[in-house]
């Protein structure tokens, strides 16, 4: 893992989806200016968002738009090079779609990429789709250092004051409203009482860090001077 | 085109997955070199539709999606079937006639697989019988197409499987046997061919007689189904006589075959079991209605809910078919089955099995609700 400004979040498609559904695209650009946080997603995940039937045409205009802007990316081999500068070993793009290739036959591909990503790179993935993770816990096959949830980013960007009670209950009104499924908590209760009950799997500290017990325990990200 | 879809594309196309990067298509391209797969050669007729070549499309990449679901469940693709056709291809001397070599095929085919055992007929068990040796087996409509069967290899080389299709539609339960059959001795003998696809014909005058291997493989159809030793049995267990059979008396041959009236009467003619003018006066029964009380597979869709109960007839409905391809495939039950029992028993997740089944995660949800909430708690 690279120091405060040399963190990457890998995002899948489920929880892309949230975060352009709850009109909250800022969040990437707040990630990287506040904490240092880098936002990429795979191909495979950006050809799952496009083709998304449900949801593919409404998230496209606020998708490409972050893509321009650089507060998202493609991963591309040119990242490659600087996310792994501290590596023992370099990554190549080869080298995820290799084990993207083995996990696509267990879980989707647009998770299978992210989690095989978040594996080489040793870096936190963003998916909601606990099914997939489960299943590829089943099976006895590695996983992300760690998981993050799209309502971790959400709720640390509530609890770090970035986004407002106001702005958090309407994301909650909003994928509601979409039909879209929620942490357990947060089904039947307001935001800030619901956030309360998640368990938030990002908070701040005075390092980066990862656990060491387990893809589900806590990441710290340092808030910039 | 990223790899992952490219690898799936590829499958469906018959193609190297490398022929499908941008680089490949633009040298392709600047030579001139851009040549069909030749299951797409022989499909490049104008007697096929666009439905026509859409469904094989599908068919193909479902015959990829069936190879990845046995990798992620058994470890690998069952490829029980080429020890089988190796089996059935040893006894065969491919210098013998093609009835010869339909006809030996048959034989060994029969003796493998149990058919015909007992003096019983085979085509209530033909289908779990391929499917179990690893053998892709789609019934599925198109409709207006002139496409009757077709049978091709499906899959990556090192993975590949055969793959037999039937159109079903405005087809019956008896012929279709028939035609599944007739496919599978086109892909036990025709493999090098590169499929091969049956077309509809409106009388037996039609048939290419001149093709040997359209003749082997109805050689071979006809051997596995109704085998002379078969057509005895059910007429001395039913006080049968071949050449004295009313309408009553062939409607029980039909049911108890599983297999259409006009190639039970051909197989009556080429046992030496009756003559021409026999096989003709028998062809004109109307045995329709005698069919439906003697066996279920004989009903329309209509008197077969009613007999089984609309709860049981509905167990299916609307759950099998693709939404995710341009042409609308239906699934095998057994196909679908097997993703929902990996899905429940977490050797995929749900969004894998969206994949699987040619749908995405929100219509898994609204047709298998009751199991996606089971694996998501």
């Amino acid at each position: 893992m690279g120091g405060a400004s040399d963190v990457a979040f890998i995002f899948d498609s489920d929880a892309l989806i949230q975060i352009f559904l709850a009109g909250q695209k800022q969040a990437f650009s707040i990630l990287a200016s506040e904490f240092g946080v880098r936002s990429y997603l795979m191909n495979e995940v950006d050809v799952e968002l496009r083709s998304n039937k449900k949801f593919g045409a409404l998230i496209k205009p606020n998708l490409e738009k972050t893509l321009k802007n650089g507060s998202l990316k493609l991963l591309s081999a040119a990242d490659l090079d600087s996310l792994a500068d501290e590596q023992s070993s370099p990554v190549s793009l080869q080298d995820i779609r290799s084990l993207g290739r083995e996990y696509a036959l267990d879980v989707g591909t647009g998770e299978a990429y992210t989690h095989a990503a978040g594996i080489l790179l040793n870096t936190p993935t963003v998916s909601n789709d606990m099914n997939a993770i489960r299943t590829l816990e089943m099976k006895g096959k590695e996983l992300p250092p760690t998981i993050l949830r799209s309502f971790d980013i959400f709720g640390f960007l509530f609890s770090e004051g970035c986004i407002d009670a106001h702005a958090a209950e309407q994301i909650l009104k909003e994928l509601k409203a979409q039909g879209e499924r929620l942490p357990h908590g947060l089904s039947n209760s307001s935001f800030s009482e619901g956030v309360m009950t998640i368990h938030c799997r990002l908070a701040t500290s005075l390092a980066v860090a990862a656990s060491t017990t387990g893809w589900s325990a806590p990441f710290y990200l340092k808030r910039r001077g | 085109m990223p790899p992952a879809y490219a690898s799936v594309l590829a499958a469906a196309l018959g193609v190297k997955p490398e022929v499908m990067t941008s680089r490949a298509l633009v040298s392709a391209r600047c030579s001139q070199k851009i040549e069909p797969a030749s299951i797409w050669f022989k499909f490049r007729g104008d007697q096929f539709r666009d439905a026509d070549r859409e469904s094989i499309l599908a068919i193909r990449r479902l015959g990829h999606s069936a190879n990845e679901l046995e990798q992620s469940t058994l470890g690998q693709p069952n490829r029980a079937w080429d020890i089988l056709f190796q089996n059935i291809m040893s006894q065969v001397d491919i210098q013998s006639s093609p009835q010869d070599q339909g006809r030996l095929a048959a034989k060994a085919f029969c003796e493998l697989n149990q058919f015909g055992h007992g003096g019983k007929g085979s085509a209530d068990i033909l289908r779990d019988r391929l499917r179990s040796q690893g053998i892709l087996l789609i019934e599925s409509p198109i409709p207006h197409s002139e496409v009757e069967g077709c049978s091709f290899y499906v899959g990556e080389s090192s993975a590949e499987r055969p793959c037999l299709f039937v159109n079903t539609y405005k087809t019956t339960w008896f012929r279709r046997n028939v035609i599944i059959m007739h496919e599978l001795g086109h892909a036990l003998f025709d493999k090098t061919s590169g499929g091969e696809i049956d077309i509809i014909i409106k009388d037996d005058s039609e048939m290419n007689k001149d093709s040997l291997i359209e003749v082997r493989a109805e050689t071979f159809a006809q051997e596995t189904l109704l085998p002379k030793k078969l057509l005895l049995a059910i007429c001395h267990r039913n006080g049968l006589k071949p050449t004295t059979l009313m309408p009553e008396g062939l409607g029980v041959l039909v049911a108890e075959s599983g297999v259409e009236k006009k190639t039970v009467v051909r197989a009556l003619l080429d046992q030496s079991l009756i003559d021409d003018a026999l096989a003709h006066q028998y062809l004109a029964y109307d045995i329709a209605d005698i069919l439906r009380g003697l066996t279920d597979h004989a009903l329309d869709t209509a008197e077969y809910i009613r007999k089984i109960g609309k709860e049981a007839a509905m167990a299916w409905e609307g759950k099998r078919l693709t939404s995710l391809t341009r042409r609308k495939l239906l699934l095998p039950v057994p196909y679908v089955k097997a993703v929902l029992d990996a899905v429940k028993t977490f050797n995929i997740s749900i969004s894998r099995g969206a994949e699987l089944l040619m749908i995405d995660e929100y219509t898994f949800h609204s047709r298998f609700g009751e199991l996606a909430a089971e694996v998501t708690e």
